[in-house]
């Protein structure tokens, strides 16, 4: 599963940090998501998509293979 | 159970000790370690009473730092922690298996009695587990 976390990250102006403090996880957990080490839990990608106002399909995609 | 105690459980941080307990968990580590390779093994009775101490303390030192909390818990660290569990369940069960036929192996070749140089197969197994469980956590957390 990809995502764009880091571009929404860029539109807001927002540090992973930033990120993390808003969402309530590490800022490693941030950079994990964003390298695509870690599928997030449906609970934190929501969060994700509803602090940047976006729905969740346009932060996290699925790929061919999943 | 309220919200914020479901959250808890979703992170995973309820029942698990204190961030701090990794260094407390260190220093039983270290007497036993110490312990264990200063003791005089001429004195049988000494030296046996002395084996089992130092190998609880680092099982129980051990112990202390897998139970503690992260240093900020969250699903990711969960994950983590349960990834690291399940490959010491599978190593671990692997180890204990093959580890004591290679040991029978070995003892019969070198003619020593296995009783001379083993510790309890419980105490043993769960030291392993330990030890793989600590070393996947730590290489899993070098990857965050």
């Amino acid at each position: 599963m990809k995502n764009t976390v880091h571009v929404q990250r860029a539109i807001h102006k927002m540090t992973q940090a930033d990120l993390s403090e808003v969402i309530g996880v590490s800022r490693q957990t941030i950079n994990s998501i964003e390298k695509n080490r870690y599928v997030p839990s449906t609970v934190l990608a929501l969060k994700i998509a509803r602090h940047f106002k976006t729905p969740v399909e346009d932060i996290f995609e699925l790929e061919e293979g999943d | 159970m309220n919200d914020k105690q479901l959250e808890k459980v979703r992170k995973g941080d309820f029942l698990l000790l204190p961030h701090y307990m990794k260094w407390v968990g260190i220093i039983p580590v270290l007497i036993g370690v110490m312990l264990f390779f200063t003791q005089d093994y001429q004195s049988m009775f000494k030296g046996k009473v002395l084996v089992g101490i130092s190998v609880n303390l680092v099982l129980i030192g051990f112990l202390l730092i897998i139970l503690r909390k992260g240093k900020f818990p969250d699903e990711h660290l969960l994950h983590i922690r349960h990834k690291a569990m399940a490959y010491a369940f599978m190593h671990g069960l692997t180890l204990v298996i093959v580890v004591p036929f290679l040991s029978y192996f070995a003892a019969s070749l070198l003619n020593v009695e296995m009783d001379t140089y083993f510790m309890d197969f419980g105490i043993f197994s769960i030291f392993i587990f330990q030890i793989v469980y600590l070393i996947n956590y730590w290489r899993f957390k070098q990857d965050l």
